[in-house]
Parts: C-alpha cells; structure tokens; sequence
C-alpha cells in the first residue's frame, strides 16, 4: 500500500508524539512551574519554523529567491493591528484575512513579476524587495493605515479555552507551524512539488517537459504569503506595538533565508532545523547583550553557508548522523546537569557542540564515523544536487543560471 | 517658473541618483557581481567623511582624498573574494548582503545608531546654493551632478575608447574568445572593480554632508538606486544618466505637485511599469552577451 510505504506507522508514531509533547507543554508549564520564558521561547521557535517553511517551500522548492518575505508577514501583521485596535475584530476573526491579504498580495505581485519576458532570478529577488520596502513606505506614509505613528494593539478577544495570553500564542502558534510543516511536507512530496524541483534544476527543460511553469509558481507564490501572512497576523499580538520599524524589516528576509540555507532548501525538515538553531542561538547570544556581534556572526554563517554548505545542515547530517548527536547531548547534558545553566542555554551549547561537529572536515574523523571514506561519496552527492547557489562552470562568464530567452 | 524649478530639482537629484548607481551598475553588467554592499561602501564612507571633519577639522568635501581610495580598495578586496571563491551571480547577492549585515553591525558598533550630523558650521555645502540663472538648485546635489557627469563620461570613455576598455567589452560577450586573444581578465576586472568602489567614496562624502547619519539610514535609498541601475541597462554609463533623470524628475514633480511623503514610491512604480514593457530597461546594455 502506497500510504503506509510513504507514511512508515512507527514515523507516524514518533512524530504524533513529538506533537503531543508540545501541545501538553503549558499544562507542564502549570504544573511544575517551568520558567514562563520557556513558552515564549517555543512560541518564537513555531513563529521561525512558519516563517522559515512558507519561505522555502516558493524559494527553497523552486529556486526563485525572494527578499520580500516582509511583505507578507508585515501585511499580516499590519492587518490584524488595524482591524484588531481600530475596529475592535477578534483574533480568531482577523487571522483568516491576514491569510487572505497575504495572498491577495502574493497574486497580485506573482502575476506581475512571473509574466515578465524575461525573468531571472536577480530581478525576482530584486522585485520581491522592492516590493516590501514599497509596501512598508507606503503604510508609513499612508495615514487612514498607520501614517508613521504606529499602532498600539490592546487586548484582542479570543475565546477562553485557549487560556492566557502566552499559552494562547504558544497553541496558534504550534497550530500554525504544524500546518507549515504538513504542508512543505505534502507539496514535497506530490507532482506539484516534483514541478518545482524542476523548475529550479532548469526552467525551460521543464517547460517543454509540460511543467505548467506559471502556474505552480504563482501557486506557491500564493501558499508561501498567506503562510507568512497568518503568522505574521499572530505575532501582531506578541509583538504589542505596530509600526512599520518591526513590520518590515530587512531582518526577517535574512532570518528566513539564513535559516533554509544554512538547514538546507530541498527538503521540509531543513527550514524547521535551520529555524531552531538560528533562533536558539540568536536568542541566548542577543541575550546576553551581544546584539551587533550576533549581526556579525549571522552574515558571516550566511556567507559561509552560500560558499561551502550547498546542501546544509540537514544534507551534512544525512552523511554524519552519529558524530554530532553525541556531541550535542554530551554538550547539553553536561551543562545542564553539571553547569547548571538554564534550558535553553544549554540547548545552545548542544547545538554550537553538534555544529563544530558537523562542520570538522571529513578528513580529521575516523572512516567509520563518517571520516574520509564517506567524503568521495559527499562530493557525489553534493555534485547531484547542484543548487541554484551553487558555482557552475562559467558561470564568472556566461548569463545567470535561471534566465529565459 | 515653478514648473522649470521643479525641473531643475529633478535634474540635481539625477545627478545624485547617477554617481550613486553607475558602480553597482558596472559591477552587476560587467563583472557579475550584484554588489548589495554597494551601500555599505557608501555608508561607510560618509561616516568617515563625518570623522573626518569633526575630529580632524577637514572640510568634509577634501574627504574625498580618503574616501575615494578607501572605496577602490574596498571594490578590489571584494572582487578578488568574489574570483578566489568563483561565486555566480546570484550568489554574490546573497554573500554581498551578508556583508552587508556584517558592515551595518559594524558601523553600528563603532557609531552608534544615534543620527550624526556634520555641524553646520563645518559644513556649508549643506545650507548654501547655487544660482543657476533664475534657478537655485542645493549645493550639494550640483557638486553630485558635476561629479556624475564627470565620473560617467570618464567611464563611457574608459569602455568606449580605451585598450581596457575594449578587453572588458570583448571579455563580456565571449570568455573563452577573449582569453584566446590575451585578454587578462582578472587584472581588468580588477580596473573596474576599483573604478565602481571609487565612485561609493564620491557618493558617501556627499551623503555624509546630505544625511543626518544612522547606520541603517542607507536602506531607503535601495530600491530607488536598483531602479536606476536596472533602468539604465547594465553598465551603460549613458542610460543610468537616463534612467536617474527620469527617476529623479518623477520623484521631483510629485513632491512639488502632489503628494510629498509619495516621491520615493513613485521610483518603485516607475520601475514596475518599466520592467513589465521593457524588460531589458529604458537603454540598451552597453555590452550584449552572446547566448547560447
């Protein structure tokens, strides 16, 4: 049978108790008094994951970079502030047309740009910018929208079952990155998704194969905004105070970017395990008082990642699994335990431990751990999954690698 | 009267607008680089024009003895990176804004994100103005546009009549033809490269003395200048001149007759409009790729 082929019953299980977990995390919180940051954290780590998947699966899956992830997730959140505190709607109410100005502007914009003679991937990333920083000056200026005062946002209403305010945002938020997850999932693994795929490997092969190119790619243009959207829509409510300062900012381009490339693009898990990193180790070392040396370090990862990381972290793992678990657990366990530093801090130890793991060269570690034998076949793969960053032959010379003539 | 001043303005601000993207416009057309530290350069240059005159007491445009090699230097490190690595041209976007990043933290670290300004008693290019006939046009947007002028018609020359030139243009349209006939691309490169930083150097000292100086204050000038850049076809020294004309009176006649706070959209519309009839920008490439 085809489902269970696919959907393994003991993955299912895992994963449904991976969810469960989380989603009886606050009633934990309750009971044994966790620190109430630890939920404010996870909320944090479902909003990158959202933010991070609905990037990907447009970017990731089809190869057309975008830097206008603002766009969406400030048009969002700009919709839910201002039907929110000027109109009195509730939460539940304004999220669904979050969504929905989300992918009224992901059609509208995807419609434009997707038609134009010739598109290649520079002018797309390019637009996309445009396009958020042309929104952003727009709301700043436009006063019946925000005007440049901003937008203080009381209490919405929501109802009472989803208990305070933190655990509310924690199960929308969990809601919503579940979603995310299922869907990068499922888009992965249908035809639509193997269209994508090929449109990134090269778009006018796929075109004459009968990929309906305009089509998925306004497809997932929209799936991608009303994601950013939604999310966008809810951390509003986190965020208290709306101006255009945190709504569009540059930052959540490079955030999500950074997360997907440094995880890795061609697959669902990437963004959810680049999102967790990035932000966990963002989080303690912003923390800490260190804000302008965590800019540093997040474009020099970015920059690194682009140069010698083409398939990510989650392409490296799949090659060296064994190596970098144990250096996370023994790096968490021993500074949780021993050192006793709180969670979270010791999340970030594991995960810098597992990282200078993983990123050791093949030939410092014993054969057997995924040392030099495996290193011939890395570079075969990384050979096959040639990416849109990655360097081609010429490529110093010739045109861009996605352009249409 | 008030037409023809508002058509001054848009001119001075086209000069502004030209010396600010023909760089990034020669980067991206003739070495593949899509340089988004482009602004950083610049902004990294106004502030050292900033330094300059307030601690060392300059006057902040004698800056550009510094800020112009500064610039160059900076554009040749960045080049020899970019063919050490051998990055393609999206991914000298994504490793340029990384840098980016890299520099605004910096700047910020060593700045402050607090607005500087140069005080304007060390400064009176920024108050005074010059009389153009009947019209009065600022300071330092016609030191802008003189330095526009001069910086794209030395480089229309450099391409246009020059045994350098020539090698760039021959390189562009087929590598391996070129190297064939002994054209050293890497040291060409390197010409162009400093010629494209130099011109951040010129652009940041007279932002320096223009802005009111934060490290992020460089992000809404982005989209208009890659309007520009994208207008003008790339590496056209001519058509950038043409596009940030049309840009800059665009962005001129709606400050004066309609709504002020919608001037910078108007860049972005304008560009929208034009990618979508003519893709290829308002001119022409200066240098057609061949295609396979």
């Amino acid at each position: 049978m085809r489902f269970a082929h696919v959907f393994p019953p003991k993955v299912i299980a895992a994963w449904a108790g991976v969810y469960l977990v989380m989603l009886s995390m606050p009633t934990w919180q309750e009971t044994f008094g966790f620190p109430l940051y630890n939920l404010i954290f996870l909320y944090l780590v479902f909003f990158w994951v959202t933010q991070a998947t609905s990037w990907n699966i447009l970017s990731g899956y089809s190869g057309y970079f975008s830097f206008g992830q603002a766009a969406f997730f400030g048009g969002g959140m700009y919709t839910t502030a201002i039907l929110g505190a000027n109109y009195g709607w509730g939460l539940l109410a304004t999220l669904p047309v979050a969504a929905l100005v989300g992918g009224v502007i992901a059609f509208l914009v995807g419609l434009v740009v997707f038609q134009l003679r010739k598109l290649s991937g520079e002018i797309f990333a390019l637009f996309t910018l445009a396009v958020a920083l042309g929104l952003g000056a727009l709301i700043n200026n436009w006063t019946a929208l925000d005007g440049g005062r901003g937008i203080p946002l009381g209490q919405l209403e929501y109802p009472d079952w989803l208990g305070d305010t933190t655990q509310m945002l924690y199960y929308l938020g969990l809601t919503l990155a579940t979603i995310a997850l299922l869907l990068a999932f499922a888009v992965q693994r249908s035809r639509f998704g193997a269209g994508l795929f090929a449109i990134r490997d090269d778009e006018k092969v796929a075109e004459a194969v009968g990929v309906p190119t305009f089509r998925y790619k306004l497809g997932i243009f929209v799936i991608s905004g009303v994601l950013a959207a939604t999310s966008g829509g809810l951390h509003a409510v986190q965020v208290g105070f709306i101006s255009t300062a945190v709504a569009f900012p540059l930052r959540i381009a490079v955030f999500v970017i950074l997360m997907s490339v440094v995880g890795g693009r061609r697959h669902w898990f990437g963004p959810l395990l680049g999102a967790v990193l990035i932000h966990t180790l963002n989080d303690r070392m912003s923390g800490a008082g260190y804000g302008e040396a965590t800019q540093i370090a997040l474009g020099a990862v970015l920059i690194l990642a682009t140069l010698f990381l083409r398939s990510g972290i989650s392409g490296r793992l799949v090659q060296r699994p064994v190596l970098p678990s144990i250096a996370f657990v023994v790096a968490f366990a021993g500074s949780f335990f021993l050192g006793g530093v709180s969670v979270i801090t010791a999340l970030a130890w594991g995960i810098a431990a597992g990282m200078v793991v993983l990123f050791l060269p093949a030939r410092l570690l014993p054969a057997r751990l995924g040392g030099t034998d495996r290193r011939a076949k890395e570079q075969v793969t990384n050979g096959e999954e040639d990416e849109v960053l990655s360097a081609r032959e010429n490529s110093r010379g010739s045109a861009s690698t996605k352009e249409r003539t | 009267m008030l037409l023809l001043q508002t058509i001054a303005t848009g001119v001075a601000l086209a000069g502004l607008y030209s010396i600010f993207a023909i760089g990034l416009s020669l980067g991206w057309g003739l070495l593949h680089t899509i340089n988004f530290a482009h602004f950083s350069f610049v902004m990294l240059s106004a502030y050292v024009t900033y330094e300059l005159s307030t601690t060392a007491g300059w006057d902040p445009l004698t800056a550009i003895a510094v800020t112009v090699p500064l610039g160059a230097l900076l554009g040749i490190g960045l080049q020899l990176f970019v063919t050490t690595f051998k990055i393609d041209v999206f991914g000298t976007l994504i490793v340029t804004f990384g840098l980016f990043l890299m520099f605004e933290a910096a700047m910020t670290m060593r700045w402050t994100a607090d607005l500087l300004r140069i005080p304007s008693d060390l400064n009176p290019y920024f108050t005074s103005s010059v009389a153009i006939g009947p019209f009065r046009v600022s300071m330092l947007l016609a030191i802008a546009t003189v330095m526009a002028l001069v910086a794209c018609i030395s480089v229309w020359w450099l391409l246009k009549r020059t045994t350098t030139g020539r090698g760039i243009r021959a390189f562009v349209q087929d590598p391996e033809m070129a190297a064939a006939f002994g054209v050293d691309y890497r040291r060409l490169a390197l010409v162009i490269a400093a010629v494209a930083g130099a011109t951040t150097g010129l652009t940041g000292t007279i932002l320096g003395m223009y802005l009111s100086l934060t490290p992020t204050a460089i992000e809404v000038w982005i989209a208009v200048v890659f309007a520009v850049v994208l207008l003008g076809g790339l590496a056209n020294p001519i058509g950038v001149m043409g596009a940030a004309l049309v840009i800059g009176l665009v962005e001129s006649f709606t400050r004066q007759f309609a709504d002020p706070a919608m001037a910078r959209m108007m860049a972005l519309v304008v560009l929208v409009i034009a990618l979508v009839f003519r893709p290829d920008g308002l001119f022409k490439r200066l240098v057609e790729e061949a295609r396979e």
